[in-house]
């Protein structure tokens, strides 16, 4: 009997020692030599604020007080490149006589998070196209991959702003749907709906089981499928009773509709959060451009129509279509939002739904263009502020 | 030998078991047991956010996604309490027709947190003053303690802006100077000067070494007072260039000027650091409010112009001193930028130290922070200006 538990207590001693050194060499990896992509996949929420605290800037997304995370200023890689104001792009430079300031708010679809090189995004080849028309246009891509009207809103609010810009282009509502919209239950009073119902502060970052504190457990979960990245709880930080990440995690697993969705559909869980911050927002946004004397153009959300390339996340064809359902349904609503409020406000808007053209060819997924798609996108916007002469064409002899 | 190596190893082993079990009966009291006020002093940056996620009520602040934190609705204790929109005061309710209602944004100045009752605060007796005059009115108290003009104005568009305001009164600044321009060195140029220079997100946080990961440990050295509580890491969220905690530190220590201080005075610090943020930051909040058809009201800062009740952190002189002065210089130069904003926008200013008797030391509780009776007079001083300049008739 005392030589098992001899045996048993040297088992558990050499176990827990092999664990200990395991997790010191795991967290040395994560910490001092992991690349971009490990870190992002296998950081701890704690280990990437700590890596952040010691080197701002070392991955594409930096922390920030308000919005939650900001593009990483003066940050290369390859044919990327975002200048020292943290803008897709090179530098602004001084505003020259006659030149006109364009800036461009959005989400990944404007920062065009599936073009390598920056000089690829729409805004870029929205410049160069105004530029090749005699127009001294200078475009700001102000465009950051999963931000929401919210972020948008409170980006332009504090810096944006701040730049002489002339005229801004929205084009977003995406990740309005995804990250503010599938929230269950919701409070029925409408002034009661703060944001804190469908996201959290830091608070919603720590929302994880305690397992996963130990590097090596959470690497394994997450090669497993088992556990989302805590990046991904960093640049969501999701209430609990916003479903996004179940409607995902069931579709990945194929064993959607359950759960939560067994009783309520997702298409109802969107009506009964209708777009009203979506609204509220944009309303703002347009409200506080015309103040400052800039231009507000609005444009509607063009989906990939096609049946080619029209994956979101999920590949398989009934999660596809599931996907594709859900999000015609959610972004007919946001685009009814942007009518409503051009109509309002009397400002300018492209409905660039209905004039892009559907073809699968253009776009990486079923929201995000190629390189080809973006052009289309710069070149349809460049003519409509030609044509209905927010900028004018320069004269010639 | 063999046998003072085998003890050594067994003390070692009893050592890092005592304090495991320690360690973890720490960490279980903290988290289950200790009652609010405790825990908010000792515990860590995870613990609370822990903590938080259990029970989102139960501390008087709840963190948010883009204000960082905001007030718990439905809180209560004892006469204190916040409404289900996480306003201080009883529930809005419907607008009734010909009410007027107005909505005062600030910081723990106009929350007046050190005023026990919500009725006591100076938004309750502004509402009031002006009813006793006849006048419908509601009055929504929308300060937040440690905000600054940024959480402010974020809150305006996100939030206050959705209810129907018709009037709304901006009082604060001194959060701005303490929190945002104690920021060197700082780049020459004005639009590379994000507000990231003085505030972080999550990395800010976590900005502690980490021998303060233990419970045991922390809590020692916060009761030697050789650490701060990680509550403040979670409001304040300081870039590693804002100085405003080692200013304070070397005040409260009587070791300053040392480190930083001694290469640069605080004066050049905010000379160099003016305040664009806070300019730009009140620019958008007036203009929104107009183009929303909302009247601003902005209302200049005072400070308690008597030696008496005029501690800000800093208890005792010389460094008591230093830092009232630096503050008063700091307020000055944020009024200014009200008054600069005021006709430049051609926006009512109601120029508050001018009437109140600022050298009564009997109306403040420190040096803003005024009592249930100083409150009482900014109310109905702030009640006569909307009254007698007819913007509420």
């Amino acid at each position: 009997m005392t030589r098992y538990f001899k045996i048993f207590l040297s088992f558990v001693i050499t176990a827990g020692v092999i664990f200990v050194l395991a997790e010191i060499s795991t967290n040395i990896y994560v910490y001092y030599f992991a690349d971009e992509d490990s870190l992002s996949r296998y950081a701890s929420i704690t280990q990437l604020a700590r890596i952040f605290n010691k080197d701002k800037n070392k991955l594409r997304i930096t922390p920030h007080p308000y919005t939650v995370y900001t593009l990483s200023p003066n940050y290369e890689e390859g044919c990327n490149k975002h200048n020292l104001y943290g803008f897709r792009g090179k530098e602004l430079g001084t505003k020259e006589d006659g030149e006109i300031w364009i800036a461009c708010l959005g989400e990944s679809t404007t920062y065009d998070y599936d073009i390598e090189c920056w000089e690829k995004a729409y805004p870029a080849q929205l410049e160069k196209y105004l530029n090749e028309q005699g127009v001294k246009a200078k475009v700001i891509n102000a465009g950051v991959d999963g931000w929401t009207s919210f972020e948008i809103l409170i980006d332009f609010n504090l810096r944006v702003s701040r730049l002489p810009i002339d005229i801004l282009i929205y084009y977003g509502g995406f990740n309005d749907i995804i990250f503010t919209r599938l929230v269950h239950p919701i409070p029925k009073n409408p002034l009661e709906r703060d944001i804190t119902c469908a996201r959290w502060g830091i608070d919603g970052m720590f929302n994880y089981p305690f397992w996963e504190t130990s590097s090596v457990m959470r690497i394994i979960l997450v090669k497993l499928g088992y556990a989302i990245p805590h990046f991904d709880l960093f640049s969501m930080h999701l209430s609990p009773q916003n479903c996004f990440i179940d409607v995902v995690v069931q579709l990945l697993n194929r064993s959607y509709p359950e759960g939560i969705f067994k009783d309520i559909p997702i298409e109802n869980i969107l009506l009964n959060n209708p777009p009203i911050w979506f609204e509220q927002n944009l309303t703002n946004l347009v409200l506080l451009a015309k103040s400052k004397s800039i231009i507000p153009i609005l444009t509607t959300y063009a989906l990939n129509k096609s049946k080619h390339n029209n994956h979101f996340i999920v590949r398989d064809e009934k999660s596809v279509a599931i996907i594709n359902r859900i999000m015609s349904f959610g972004i007919k609503e946001m685009n009814s939002v942007i009518e409503k409020i051009a109509k309002e406000q009397n400002i300018p808007i492209l409905d660039l739904d209905n004039s892009y053209p559907v073809d699968g060819n253009l776009f990486t997924d079923l929201i995000h263009n190629n390189e080809q798609g973006a052009q289309i996108k710069a070149e349809l916007i460049a003519k409509f502020l030609i044509n209905s002469h927010i900028i004018n064409l320069p004269k010639h002899d | 030998m063999k046998k003072i190596f085998r003890l050594l190893f067994v003390w070692l082993i009893v050592l890092i078991i005592l304090f495991a079990t320690l360690e973890i009966l720490c960490d279980i009291y903290i988290l289950h047991f200790m009652d609010k006020g405790t825990f908010t002093n000792y515990a860590s940056v995870e613990q609370i956010f822990r903590r938080v996620n259990k029970e989102r009520t139960e501390l008087k602040a709840t963190l948010h996604p883009y204000k960082g934190y905001f007030l718990t609705p439905n809180y209560t204790d004892g006469c204190n309490k916040h409404n289900s929109y996480g306003f201080r005061g009883d529930e809005l309710g419907e607008k009734k027709e010909g009410e007027i209602w107005i909505a005062c944004l600030g910081e723990s100045t106009t929350y007046d947190s050190d005023i026990e009752c919500w009725e006591d605060a100076y938004p309750a007796q502004l509402e009031k003053t002006l009813n006793e005059k006849g006048i419908k009115a509601k009055v929504i108290n929308a300060g937040v303690d440690g905000w600054t003009s940024f959480e402010i104005l974020i809150d305006f568009t996100l939030h206050v802006s959705k209810f129907p305001v018709d009037i709304v009164i901006y009082y604060g600044g001194l959060n701005d100077v303490g929190q945002t321009r104690f920021v060197y060195p700082i780049p020459d140029n004005l639009l590379e000067r994000d507000i990231v220079l003085a505030r972080r997100g999550i990395d800010g946080l976590f900005n502690y070494p980490f021998w303060e990961r233990s419970s045991l440990l922390r809590i020692f050295m916060l009761k030697a007072g050789l650490a701060i509580p990680h509550t403040d890491l979670i409001f304040l969220h300081y870039s590693p260039e804002n100085r405003m905690n080692q200013f304070i530190i070397q005040l409260i220590k009587g070791t300053y000027p040392s480190g930083i201080f001694k290469e640069v005075s605080p004066e050049k610090i905010l000379s160099s650091n003016p305040p664009i943020w806070f300019e730009h930051n009140i620019r958008n909040l007036i203009l929104l409010a107009k183009s929303k058809s909302i009247t601003p009201v902005l209302m200049t800062y005072m400070i308690n112009t008597s030696n008496k009740n005029d501690i800000l952190i800093v208890p005792t002189s010389p460094g008591k001193d230093i830092l009232k002065n630096i503050m008063i210089r700091g307020i000055n130069e944020t009024n200014d930028v009200l008054k600069k904003l005021s006709v430049e926008l051609n926006t009512a200013l109601y120029d508050l130290p001018s009437y109140f008797p600022t050298e009564n030391p009997s109306l403040f509780l420190d040096l803003v922070h005024n009592t249930p009776q100083g409150a009482h007079i900014k109310a109905e001083l702030l009640g006569e200006y909307l009254i007698n300049s007819g913007i509420c008739k």
